[in-house]
């Protein structure tokens, strides 16, 4: 059975030393910057063949929106690819509605399943060094963090179309814990080149403290919907 | 046009079957592109009609032995395990992940003999800056003892460029409001150059992660010992033919696009991070878009071999494509 109760019993079964068997995973989406650079899907499609996903589509800022619990907040895991700024994901030039999503209070996720977004695109994850306030639309009663794990991105430009999402899916299939797996994948693919803006970019996350460790088969209770507190880990 | 067609099978990042190339393109079309000027030098002008390949295929007893050296150096939770390298589900890796701390692991490649290692985290998430974190040239000197003793410096040492000293930091926010922002590693990158030319690509670096009083968290090495091959000045493009061809994986790669401007390119080496280095030019693009973000910006590579060897598409192509959900209610439009 593909839930999050089930993810739950898992996962306090683990607190008790007890590790799940991957089989028994969640679910997977993945959502794909509509029509655009065909990078886009390669990059969703290459974390999502590590499972046995339940959702693979182009964007619509519903399926983050308004209609988020039968979409990213109907799985564990969620996997978006395509242009950001921050706080802002692009859904692209084939959507049918907005051009793209505000993260804020018009993106509450958590309080239904989801655990884990991952924003392959730049700049979704601001760190304080873009933002002073980079935990302003996170966290708070009416923002992000309903029950969210981790949010896991870029703070800068970053370039895709490599081997970062197959190298991360590959993490996270093997039971690693979830932030620290894609800045690994950031820093096997890193490289400077005439002093240029490091490539593939900075990676960043934000969590709710205390769930550092999680893994996906492997995590803490969801925070409590509201609260106020977040870390972020970034690069520089 | 033949050349051409080649190169951008092998260069850029989409699927050639793709669904997505019969999928409605942006509004706007196929963007304008400009390239500010031709490369000022090329591999005949340089001197560089050469390409390399990976020498020597890594030893698994190596692979292990370094694997327990990295963890026993160190102050993870795992040093006491028996670290017991696994093969990954595509055989790709030799593989391990600590049982007590799943954010200690080690990744080593089977064909190329690259390290990915993480000491694992624990420890590290408390409050405060990190005591005794190495900064500036200390960090290099602490990087490059850690390598030397691990016997993982480069056979040819004069290769090594000092690229970046960086690292990460956690910020925090509580529930009162009161913030943090501290430093908890100190990163050292650190390059290459052969013949004078800069190596980009995943391969051809090193970089190391330092923690607490000069501990090494962290490594990824993507370096390979290298047998040289030469070949013939028509093998490489030329200066003039290079403007007309990155333009058009421009073209590619920011199809959605309204403007692209690229930089001029510049030689150098691309390492595919798979055994082969081979000339490439390199060059900065900005995007502007009018339907979703203003602006983006990365880095275009065409290879410089008329018929290159090295995987310049370092992303498989996707095999499925996503779709439209079906049944979507009215009020789901809606915003």
């Amino acid at each position: 059975m593909k839930n999050s109760t089930t993810l739950a019993i898992f996962a306090s079964l683990a607190l008790l030393g007890s590790t799940p068997s991957p089989a028994l995973a969640g679910e997977e989406g993945g959502y794909v910057y509509s029509h655009g650079e065909p990078r886009f899907v390669d990059n969703v499609y290459n974390f999502i063949k590590h499972f046995s996903y339940d959702q693979y589509y182009w964007c619509e800022d519903y399926q983050f929106t308004t209609s988020n619990t039968s979409y990213v907040d109907n799985m564990d895991f969620a996997y978006y690819s395509g242009h950001g700024n921050k706080w802002y994901m692009g859904m692209g030039p084939g959507t049918s509605g907005a051009s793209g999503v505000s993260i804020g209070s018009k993106t509450q996720w958590g309080d239904s399943d989801l655990e884990f977004i991952v924003f392959q695109s730049c700049q979704v994850v601001p760190s304080p060094i873009e933002k002073s306030d980079w935990f302003s639309t996170w966290a708070g009663p009416k923002q992000t963090f309903q029950g969210l794990h981790q949010a896991i991105g870029y703070r800068v430009n970053s370039n895709s179309g490599n081997g970062i999402s197959n190298n991360f899916g590959s993490r996270i299939a093997s039971g690693q814990c979830v932030w620290q797996a894609w800045f690994n994948a950031v820093d096997d693919e890193r490289y400077w080149f005439f002093g240029w803006s490091t490539y593939p970019g900075y990676a960043s996350v934000v969590l709710y403290p205390g769930l550092d460790f999680d893994t996906y088969y492997s995590f803490g209770v969801d925070p409590p919907a509201g609260h106020t507190s977040l870390r972020s880990y970034y690069q520089y | 046009m033949k050349n051409f067609l080649l190169i951008s099978t092998l260069l850029f990042p989409f699927s050639i079957a793709s669904a997505a190339n019969d999928a409605p393109k942006g509004p706007q079309g196929s963007p304008d592109i400009t390239v500010a000027a031709q490369p000022e030098s090329d591999p005949a002008a340089s001197g560089a009609l050469v390409s390399f390949r990976q020498a020597q295929t890594p030893l698994f007893k190596d692979a292990e032995t370094i694997s327990k050296r990295l963890f026993s150096r160190s102050s993870s939770l795992e040093a006491e395990s028996e670290i017991t390298l696994k093969p990954s589900p595509d055989g790709t890796k030799w593989r391990f992940l600590g049982s007590s701390d799943p954010s200690a692991s080690i990744e080593i490649s089977i064909t190329t003999g690259d390290i990915s290692y993480n000491r694992g985290f624990k420890g590290y998430e408390v409050a405060g800056e990190t005591p005794g974190l190495p900064k500036g040239q200390e960090a290099v000197r602490t990087a490059l003892r850690h390598l030397n003793d691990l016997n993982l410096l480069p056979g040819n040492p004069a290769e090594i460029t000092i690229d970046h000293i960086g690292g990460m930091r956690m910020a925090e926010v509580s529930e009162e409001g009161l913030t943090s922002d501290v430093q908890k590693l100190t990163t050292v990158h650190f390059g290459r150059k052969i013949g004078g030319l800069p190596v980009g690509g995943p391969g051809s670096k090193i970089i190391v992660h330092l923690g607490r009083e000069g501990e090494l968290v962290g490594l990824h090495r993507r370096w390979t010992e290298l047998d040289m091959e030469s070949h013939a000045a028509k093998d490489f493009l030329a200066a003039p033919e290079v403007a007309e061809l990155i333009k058009g994986k421009a073209r590619s790669e920011w199809n959605s696009a309204d403007e692209v401007s690229v930089e001029m390119p510049v030689l150098g080496l691309f390492d595919d991070g798979q055994g082969r280095i081979e000339p490439a030019f390199f060059a900065k693009v900005s995007a502007r878009y009018s339907h979703t973000v203003d602006l983006s910006q990365g880095i275009t590579v065409l290879p410089a071999m008329r018929t290159p060897k090295a995987r310049f598409q370092q992303e498989e192509p996707a095999l499925v494509q996503p779709t439209t959900p079906e049944g979507i209610a009215e009020d789901q439009l809606d915003d």
